[in-house]
């Protein structure tokens, strides 16, 4: 979940639009430019395991309703096929926001 | 929306974890409609009307219809954003996303069960709210701080031995200024001079107390039940955060405390969550330290090191018709 991002998540809560942040005149002229980043930002490290997964060999059975893979000739489920440890990383790459719980092997 | 029946996940598409549950399901014969709220308006109709209540359905385009008064729960679990045909403009597009939301977020608000409510989510990923709850209940928390106040969280820094760890409030993948890779923000030690001034004032920063470890638990707690796993660190990367370092990590199957599982169980009942992935310590001299609990976190990987029946037990509380009640 993410406080006030422009396009937000399609369920996006009453808490999550807890009225921080909106619009306002700025007050005084001491608004300066900084060069710094958030302290806790600086913290922030490569990932450690990145394990890479082939896009173009996911699917989806819209009659089971579930992911599937390719696995040489056949498709097999994803949740069966995987450790779990890719979902996040791709997740990563493709800009996908991750709710509050931020495993970096998740699913 | 009344009669019982159909299971409506909402997530994408890709979700290996959302896959176990419904696979589940799929097993018991249970109607699962899935669907990305963010589909819509590519994948995704929505129709409600006002009568006596809303009526009305969700359609998406393969033809598969879902009629929303025969939802009986619904599984929120990973739905993406709102996506858009080319062409819109980046206006038009936060446009229609807040009108979506309010439109098709406001109609699914009003489903009676849900495993968790997006709004007992939202309120409960905010850890000041969550760790006052755990304390409230009764378990053992570090002393925490937040600020953005650089001397204050030095003068904490000092007071705990001139460490603290730090720890994000909001999400831990962090983008690079110029479209880099993501990085990720774990749990980090840090001493009381590393502390930048500038940069702890530009956001609000949460510190703790560091809690010595004898090993971590990750327990993923479904409607009463607790499925708890041992994780220990053999890597000094993942005795710190265990996150940071999953290919030196081994899991058991383990139990709480009776009076540590009753307390979880306050703190579940007090943020409003039927399901919660939450994670502590056990110190050295066998505290069980809270650390936090996800309320829409991961459990897919717990379930396949260790063989706990979570997605059994997800969907046990998908299905069940009345709600379980939680035991003291």
């Amino acid at each position: 979940m993410h406080v006030l991002t422009p396009t937000c998540d399609p369920l996006s809560t009453v808490t999550d639009e807890f009225p921080l942040g909106r619009p306002a005149l700025p007050l005084g002229d001491n608004e300066m430019p900084t060069a710094a980043r958030p302290f806790g930002v600086t913290l922030a490290v490569e990932p450690t395991t990145v394990e890479p997964i082939d896009v173009n060999a996911l699917s989806y059975d819209t009659h089971r309703q579930v992911g599937m893979i390719r696995d040489g000739e056949e498709l097999v489920p994803l949740a069966r096929h995987t450790d779990g440890r890719t979902s996040t990383t791709t997740a990563s790459r493709d800009g996908t926001p991750q709710d509050g719980d931020e495993d970096t092997r998740e699913d | 929306m009344g009669s019982p029946g159909t299971v409506l996940v909402l997530t994408q598409w890709f979700d290996p974890t959302a896959d176990m549950v419904v696979d589940e399901l799929n097993r018991r014969g249970v109607p699962v409609f899935r669907c990305d709220p963010g589909d819509l308006p590519q994948r995704l109709t929505l129709n409600a009307e006002l009568g006596m209540g809303w009526a009305g359905n969700l359609r998406l385009d393969t033809g598969r219809t879902l009629d929303l008064a025969e939802v009986s729960c619904a599984y929120y679990r990973r739905p993406a954003r709102f996506r858009y045909p080319a062409g819109l403009t980046d206006a038009d597009q936060r446009w229609a996303s807040r009108e979506s939301l309010r439109g098709l977020g406001g109609v699914l608000h009003l489903i009676p069960r849900w495993l968790n409510h997006p709004a007992a989510i939202g309120r409960a990923e905010y850890k000041p709210i969550q760790l006052d709850t755990a304390r409230r209940v009764g378990l053992d928390v570090p002393r925490t701080l937040i600020t953005n106040d650089h001397k204050r969280a030095a003068t904490f820094a000092a007071e705990l031995g001139g460490r603290v760890m730090y720890k994000s409030l909001s999400t831990s993948i962090i983008r690079g200024p110029d479209g880099d890779a993501p990085r990720i923000l774990y749990s980090t030690p840090v001493a009381a001079e590393q502390l930048d001034p500038a940069g702890v004032r530009l956001a609000a920063h949460l510190f703790q107390e560091p809690v010595s470890k004898s090993h971590e638990l990750r327990v993923t707690y479904v409607d009463g039940r607790m499925y708890t796993a041992q994780i220990d660190a053999t890597s000094d990367t993942g005795r710190t955060d265990w996150r940071a370092d999953y290919e030196n990590l081994t899991y058991s199957v383990t139990e709480l405390p009776p009076p540590v599982a009753a307390a979880v169980c306050r703190l579940m009942d007090a943020l409003n969550l039927r399901f919660g992935a939450l994670d502590l310590v056990v110190t050295p001299d066998g505290r069980h330290v809270f650390l936090e609990v996800n309320p829409n976190g991961q459990w897919g990987w717990i379930e396949d090191a260790t063989g706990l029946p979570i997605a059994a037990a997800i969907a046990d509380a998908l299905t069940v018709e009345q709600e379980r009640g939680h035991h003291d």
